[in-house]
């Protein structure tokens, strides 16, 4: 049972961290907020604007449509990643981990530059396109959504593998074991106890890089223009 | 304007406009629209329940 003085101690402790947040976080963003109340106007007046008027709506609409399909397209490529990262062994295992994770260790801003130099109208993805004879003159991809796109599916698809991963590691080998014994076929078996069984870390992935997409702005700022 | 997202919105809105009635506005439908995702979120995956199965 907890003593008095444990208790006292916890809250000690747990005093400094909690008075910072809240100095330091929460009364700012407070403060910040409560500004969009204050117009003179009325309190809500800059809310109907913004929800009213076309331009503004357009962009929340188009931040939500890139946000799903940012959302989309991680979970597609994440997915396979994550299958591939459950059945690989020793150090094909740690080549496709260090794959995922090393972007992470590298700063968003930097990755978002090295996409500029990729996207630009002079750049090795258009040169290699013209050159190929895919298309006749370079594209617009930079300061456009697919250049958004490209650069927010690349942020956020470790987001979305970590998640997969963990709910593939925690499925029962026992029912794959049945599935196979029970004559289903590599296909039968991936749709019927893969997929179900790791759909809650599909849509915990797809939450988490929805939510990212939702209030990303180094990458939308840099290649969106 | 068409790769413009929320966020680049508010920071036009501090930064541009000095704006900030509007900034905090926008920043609360977006604060909104992330809690709004989470607590459906949270419907469908049960977020908190000991043992999601």
């Amino acid at each position: 049972m907890q003593t008095r003085r444990e208790t006292w101690l916890a809250m000690l402790t747990l005093a400094l961290p909690l008075g910072m947040v809240l100095v330091a976080f929460v009364w700012p963003v407070a403060q910040f907020l409560s500004q969009a109340f204050q117009s003179e106007a009325g309190p809500l007046a800059p809310f109907a604007q913004l929800l009213t008027v076309g331009v503004y709506r357009k962009i929340f609409v188009n931040t939500m449509g890139l946000a799903a399909v940012v959302t989309l397209a991680c979970v597609l490529i994440a997915y396979p990643v994550a299958f591939a990262l459950h059945h690989a062994r020793g150090v094909w295992f740690r080549v496709i981990l260090y794959c995922v994770l090393f972007p992470l260790w590298v700063s968003v801003l930097v990755r978002t530059f090295s996409w500029i130099l990729i996207l630009e109208r002079n750049g090795p993805l258009n040169r290699a396109l013209v050159g190929g004879g895919l298309i006749d003159e370079p594209l617009k991809l930079l300061f456009s959504n697919a250049g958004v796109f490209l650069g927010m599916v690349h942020v956020l698809v470790p987001y979305a593998v970590l998640p997969i991963y963990t709910s593939l590691s925690r499925i029962d080998p026992h029912l794959l074991l049945a599935s196979d014994g029970l004559g289903a076929t590599p296909v039968q078996s991936f749709r019927r106890v893969w997929l179900p069984l790791s759909l809650p870390g599909v849509a915990g992935g797809a939450g988490f890089v929805f939510l990212l997409s939702l209030g990303f702005f180094v990458t939308p700022a840099l290649l969106g223009g | 304007m068409n790769a413009i997202s929320l966020s680049m919105l508010i920071q036009q809105f501090v930064t541009e406009q000095l704006d900030w009635t509007r900034a905090a506005a926008a920043s609360i439908i977006l604060f909104g629209t992330v809690l709004l995702v989470l607590a459906i979120s949270a419907r469908f995956l049960r977020i908190g329940q000991s043992g999601a199965r």
